[in-house]
């Protein structure tokens, strides 16, 4: 442990980058081997990868779009030591909203404005849902690991009560449990560039967010508080800063980026409200920011990232028999091996000389 | 209401809380030794499936598929604990790594092992017959002990079991100790690291079982979503029960009620979304968080008050 303590401040960005990129070439190879003892064709994820980062660059953005959207909703709270693992509940809350606007939004209104509306309800929606562990963190203390997680499962039987009852389509069969199809003025567009894919300018909303949030971390003081609160609340108290509020302030961006997603699914994926649309990327979320150190810009890359291999796992089971969920496994390798390398910073700190004694009369 | 319908929400909500039970019981040793365990859901989820896959090649032996998913829980857990004490990682990251782990694993070899996606009911399941106490069996209300399966009263034992082995033998104070302080513990010359391998390994073994009361008992089929948030709702009960041993089966128990009473409003035809029914249990474990961190706050002091600052710090 003294050694990785060296170690550690050797490391610069390029060795976290080589070190990261190990951790995928581990589980690439796991999962490789996992491919070849079940009896598939061992390279079939590895070609998935390297066909949604060449030839089907779509399929890839498509699906890097919600998962670097996620990837920024943890990362804000990340700074502030706080851990939202209610991404997903909050995306179904913005999806939830966005539908409700949508439905309501007469077909003659401009594309723009309709747009905006509801992107702002999602937002709205997805901070809202945010406040509620929040709150109960900052006046109960309550643990929001747990209380988001789940809040997570209220959301999601929410959604279902919507799409069954009062936002059901009649005119759905029996079998589809889903909101009537949006006009299309409330349509989010898709790139026409990789049309027919179901790419859209969700991705440019994820570099704008992504830009913004950059500079509020690196540029302004709210992001050095975000830091301080993270780093040691106490002191924060000291240095006037009020952690309290900081934390709340964290969530509801974080809640909002959540319903970001849940509104870019709904008007430009779907463009309807779906049961189970969303294939938990709230959690991948977690994976895409640990595995850019959760730094804003490095979350586009690993976003990208498991975009081209979720988007891989998909044609690699429509064109060969290999079950997508190889890839689910694929990140659960790098999120487990990645919560490894976690501890050093926080084992840095411990040793700078805080004993179990004051940590309990905190 | 008549007796009858009680005594039949009772047992059916002795038969929900069964799972949790076991979960819970295996998860408040996690907490007690300071490993924050919330990847119960991905255990069990493993559990789940290892039971019918275990049912299906034996030729639709329970027993032997009840004792293959405390077998392969224990394995998962491995890995859990192998991450949590050899490479220090971040418990909660761990957890959740755990859960999308299992999920993943799962869905995979269903498709593997049996080419379907989804569910799959095993070919032929030799059910177990459920056991009917003598006497108790005829007394009102009291008779929802009676007529549940073996898994049920082995819970019931345990939590005894675990409560003496907690308060009352040199492993339960050892555990306590590595929860309170690895190095005080470490000078009194337990090993922390061993402590905290035993109890994820109990906790995997038990949640393993959870799971496969769900697949083979409760149902006989391993659907993917099948577990539907109980790991988290039996964290939630240990943290409202204090991680003892009596509270916290007590608050599985009472989960089990508002599940019970759910299906019962269901079947009496009430107006009510079965979706928003379905709510009812994490509502609850809302409320019931919300309601222990008060007073841990309240306390300061509390067990569950020290271990959360201290997984979080």
């Amino acid at each position: 442990m003294m050694k990785n303590k060296g170690n550690n401040r050797i490391l610069s960005a390029a060795g976290v980058v080589g070190r990261q990129a190990g951790l995928i070439i581990i589980a690439l190879l796991l999962a490789t081997l996992f491919l070849a003892v079940s009896g598939y064709e061992p390279l079939a994820i590895i070609n998935g990868i390297i066909d949604g980062l060449t030839l089907d660059i779509a399929g890839t953005i498509r699906w890097a779009t919600p998962l670097i959207l996620a990837g920024l909703a943890i990362c804000v709270t990340y700074k502030a030591e706080v851990f939202n693992l209610g991404v997903d509940g909050q995306l179904y809350m913005g999806a939830a909203a966005a539908t409700a606007v949508a439905v309501n939004i007469p077909k003659s209104m401009n594309q723009a404005a309709s747009l905006v509306l509801i992107f702002l309800a999602a937002m709205a929606a997805g901070a809202l849902f945010a406040m509620i562990p929040a709150l109960m963190k900052v006046y109960l203390n309550t643990n929001e690991v747990v209380s988001t997680l789940l809040l997570n499962f209220i959301a999601a039987l929410y959604i279902e009560y919507l799409v069954i009852g009062p936002l059901r389509d009649p005119e759905a069969g029996t079998n589809l449990n889903a909101s009537a199809v949006l006009n299309e003025n409330t349509w989010l567009p898709r790139i026409s560039f990789f049309e027919p894919s179901s790419a859209n300018i969700g991705f440019y909303i994820a570099i704008v967010v992504m830009i913004i949030l950059t500079f509020v971390f690196f540029r302004t003081a709210f992001g050095h508080e975000i830091k301080i609160v993270g780093a040691n609340p106490t002191l924060a108290k000291y240095a006037g800063m009020k952690p309290k509020k900081t934390i709340l302030q964290v969530m509801a961006m974080s809640g909002a980026i959540a319903g970001i997603i849940g509104a870019v699914e709904v008007t430009a994926v779907q463009h309807r409200l779906l049961a189970g649309f969303n294939p938990d990327f709230g959690f991948d979320g977690i994976v895409v920011s640990l595995l850019a150190n959760n730094n804003p810009i490095g979350v586009l890359f690993s976003g990208i990232f498991f975009g081209a291999l979720k988007n891989g796992g998909i044609n690699m089971e429509r064109i060969t028999d290999v079950p997508s969920a190889v890839t689910d496994i694929v990140t659960s390798i790098i999120f487990i091996t990645i919560s490894a390398k976690f501890v050093l910073p926080k084992l840095k700190r411990k040793l700078a000389g805080k004993t179990p004694a004051n940590e309990g009369g905190k | 209401m008549s007796i009858a319908v009680i005594s039949d929400t009772l047992a059916s909500m002795i038969r929900i809380a069964t799972p949790l039970m076991l979960m819970a019981l295996g998860g408040l040793l996690c907490q007690r030794a300071g490993v924050f365990n919330i990847a119960l859901e991905g255990f069990s989820l493993v559990g789940a499936f290892a039971a019918i896959a275990v049912v299906q090649y034996t030729g639709g032996s329970v027993w032997a598929g009840l004792i293959g998913a405390m077998l392969i829980g224990t394995i998962y857990s491995a890995l859990f604990a192998l991450f949590v004490t050899k490479f220090k990682a971040d418990n909660i990251i761990a957890s959740i790594a755990m859960n999308t782990l299992g999920a993943g694993l799962t869905s995979y070899l269903l498709r593997a092992m049996f080419g379907v996606q989804g569910a799959y009911s095993p070919d032929q399941i030799h059910k177990l017959a459920m056991i009917h106490i003598p006497v108790i069996k005829d007394i009102p209300i009291l008779n929802c002990i009676s007529g549940q399966s073996i898994v049920t009263y082995f819970a019931i034992i345990l939590i005894v079991v675990i409560y003496v082995m907690l308060f009352k033998t040199k492993m339960g104070l050892a555990i306590c100790a590595v929860g309170e302080s690895e190095v005080a513990a470490k000078t009194a010359g337990i090993r922390p690291a061993l402590i905290k391998w035993q109890v994820v390994l109990i906790s995997g073994a038990l949640s393993g079982l959870a799971g496969a009361y769900l697949s083979t008992i409760s149902v006989s089929q391993f659907s993917e979503d099948m577990i539907q948030g109980r790991g988290f709702n039996a964290f939630t009960a240990l943290v409202f029960g204090n991680a003892h041993p009596i509270f916290s089966s007590l608050v599985t128990l009472m989960f089990g009620f508002a599940d019970a009473i759910g299906i019962r409003i269901e079947l009496v035809g009430m107006n009510i979304s079965p979706s928003i029914i379905k709510m009812f249990p994490f509502l609850f474990a809302i409320v019931a968080l919300a309601i222990s961190s008060y007073t841990t706050k309240l306390k300061v002091k509390g067990v569950i008050g020290h271990k959360q600052r201290k997984v979080k710090e």
